[in-house]
């Protein structure tokens, strides 16, 4: 199958005024489409540094980083995560002002989807994460972790890309909650076809993925394939 | 984005109130500090405008100011001057009706004559009637013709009738400045046509203003004629602008005309100054202090404004640091969502100094275009620490801020 995401000895140091910090030590590993991927470890290891990685946040200080060939430091990583990657968050990040329709609706806005259609498709993006119609105008503090983890990844996947990041994304739910989002995701990568990839620690979460990354003090390995 | 920028402005009720009233206040209080700096510039223009400052001519010790010599090149000086306006000469004459010789002076030399350059420099009172024959009017003071005003009683005395030619033997006051003596000399003998009478019904007034009055310039020109040395004795005017009262003391240096000194020896000479300015100096001195006070606050009330827009911007960035970062993740460029934020603060400040314009004009101090200044100003330094401010949120890496690491 066709690698999605490519890494080649990919190191990073964040490098302050007084001392250097290698988070990520000769990476190498690919992501394809039509799977879960879940990178464990324990905090500090440098999962969310090589997932900031992943979404183009940053770039790595050595070794290559390519997208479908491309490498990530000679595209624009803006519009790489406006359309082709999706971060979702443990804390859910979603905006405190806008509705929950809205906030599905935000990636579109930014890609100048009008506005009946980005309407039409957020509405289906949520209908896709089984979120009640009753919750869609209500403000994100209104509804619950699970709900809001549910629209997080709606919006996620609202942007049209193929490529799902998902830090923590059960960190601060329940154990149905977990199950469900962990569905979920499941779905999308077998159903849709996305490549998704979780940083995690909850084994529950590792063990529904279908490759299993070990992270220890920056240097990765395989732990399931 | 616009659509978000609205809805946070919508949404966040007490944020987006809160910058508006702080740039409503600004534009009030800055309308009220320029219009303070205004408003005492305009009671200096108007204290100028409003305040004569007379200014006599007198003789070095302040003591006499009429009845004393000042000389013709000092009266020249004067008339050319641009730093004086409204200037009143006049000189004290004696005359006698017809020719006559000196020995007989003790009968005819019975009129007081006054030469003047204007109606003011007379001393008429106010309100008396003087009627003029039928072509003239006190512009004549200004000429140098032969021609006179004369008392009615003095006229119905003699006979007299507007258009009469009369003959006057005149004399002149000599002011023997070594000697510190007055005498009194025959100037000539001339022929004045009669072209105005005063009337003189008010027994007491009528002693206070001579029997006839003449221009100013005919009796100078008597004087050359008969190549005697003429002598104002009384001269007043106004200072010409009462801002450029340094100038003007500086050109009346040059023409001559000293400070009084306390003191000096007794004189006839008019060659001192005596200047009105004591009221208009404390005033205008005062009104210059508080502008300049004002106006050196000019440059902290900009960094004011300055640090207000950045101290309000930073905090309410901090507060939306994690929602920028959400931005940066969803694929907004850095610069796009500072901006985003910018234009919400842009609108924000906009409506505060609308409001602030809008109470400025009703508070009436100040004009539209003073407004709009004190406005523009306003907006610029707000923005400018605003924009700052923003640029700050660049910086952060949104990762660090979102994940769980």
């Amino acid at each position: 199958m066709e690698k999605m995401i490519e890494a080649v000895n990919v190191s990073y140091i964040y490098q302050t005024k007084y001392q250097k910090t290698k988070a990520l030590s000769g990476v190498s590993c690919s992501f394809e489409r039509g799977k879960v991927y879940a990178v464990t470890g324990k905090s500090g290891s440098g999962k969310s540094t090589f997932l900031s990685l992943l979404a183009g946040l940053d770039v790595p200080t050595e070794g290559t980083l390519n997208i479908e060939g491309e490498d990530m430091r000679k595209i624009n990583r803006d519009t790489y995560r406006l359309n082709r990657a999706s971060v979702i968050y443990q804390a859910f990040h979603l905006f405190p002002l806008l509705t929950v329709l809205e906030n599905v609706m935000f990636p579109m806005q930014l890609q100048h989807v009008p506005a009946k259609q980005a309407k039409a498709r957020a509405q289906e993006y949520l209908k896709k994460v089984d979120l009640p119609e009753s919750l869609y105008k209500k403000m994100p503090g209104m509804i619950s972790g699970g709900e809001q983890q549910r629209v997080a990844i709606a919006r996620a996947i609202a942007s049209g890309g193929e490529i799902l990041l998902a830090d923590e994304p059960t960190g601060n739910l329940d154990s149905q909650n977990e199950k469900v989002i962990v569905e979920l995701l499941c779905k999308l990568a077998h159903e849709d076809n996305y490549a998704v990839i979780v940083v995690t620690h909850n084994e529950a979460v590792a063990a529904a993925a279908d490759v299993v990354y070990g992270m220890s003090d920056g240097v990765l390995s395989v732990v399931r394939e | 984005m616009y659509h978000y920028i609205l809805k946070s402005i919508q949404r966040q009720k007490g944020r987006s109130l809160l910058v508006i009233l702080v740039n409503c206040i600004l534009v009030i209080l800055l309308n009220l500090y320029f219009g303070l700096i205004g408003s005492y510039q305009a009671q200096l223009r108007d204290l100028a405008a409003n305040t004569s400052i007379k200014c006599i001519i007198t003789n070095l010790d302040g003591s006499r100011d009429s009845l004393i010599a000042i000389s013709s090149d000092t009266i020249r000086a004067l008339q050319s001057s641009e730093q004086i306006r409204g200037l009143d000469c006049s000189v004290i004459l004696e005359a006698g009706f017809g020719e006559f010789k000196m020995e007989e002076w003790d009968q005819h030399l019975n009129l007081l004559v006054r030469a003047v350059n204007n109606r003011d420099s007379a001393a008429l009172p106010e309100g008396l009637k003087v009627q003029y024959m039928e072509g003239w009017d006190e512009a004549l003071f200004t000429g140098n013709q032969h021609v006179c005003i004369m008392k009615e009683s003095d006229m119905e005395k003699q006979g007299f009738a507007f258009g009469d030619d009369i003959t006057l033997t005149i004399y002149y006051f000599y002011y023997d400045d070594k000697e510190l003596l007055m005498d009194l000399r025959e100037l000539d003998s001339a022929k004045f046509i009669i072209v105005g009478q005063i009337d003189d019904s008010d027994p007491m007034a009528s002693q206070r203003y001579p029997n006839i009055l003449l221009p100013f310039q005919t009796a100078w020109d008597l004087f050359e004629e008969n190549q005697e040395d003429f002598t104002a004795d009384e001269v007043s005017f106004y200072v010409g602008d009462p801002l450029a009262l340094n100038a003007f003391k500086q050109e009346m240096r040059e023409i001559g005309l000293m400070e009084i000194i306390k003191g000096s020896r007794l004189s006839f000479k008019g060659t001192a100054l005596y200047v009105q300015d004591g009221i208009f100096i404390t005033m205008a001195d005062r009104l210059k202090t508080a502008i300049r006070i004002l106006t050196a606050f000019l440059l902290p009330m900009g960094i004011l404004v300055f640090i207000v827009g950045y101290v309000i911007s930073h905090l309410l960035a901090n507060g939306r640091v994690k929602e920028f970062a959400l931005f940066r993740s969803l694929g907004v460029g850095a610069l796009r969502a500072v901006r985003a934020f910018w234009y919400e603060q842009l609108i924000l400040v906009l409506a505060g100094n609308v409001l602030g314009c809008l109470a400025a004009l009703l508070l009436g101090k100040q004009g539209i275009q003073e407004i709009m200044t004190v406005c523009g100003a306003s907006f610029g330094g707000y923005m400018l620490g605003t924009t700052v401010a923003l640029l700050w949120l660049a910086k952060e890496k949104p990762l660090e801020l979102l994940t769980s690491e």
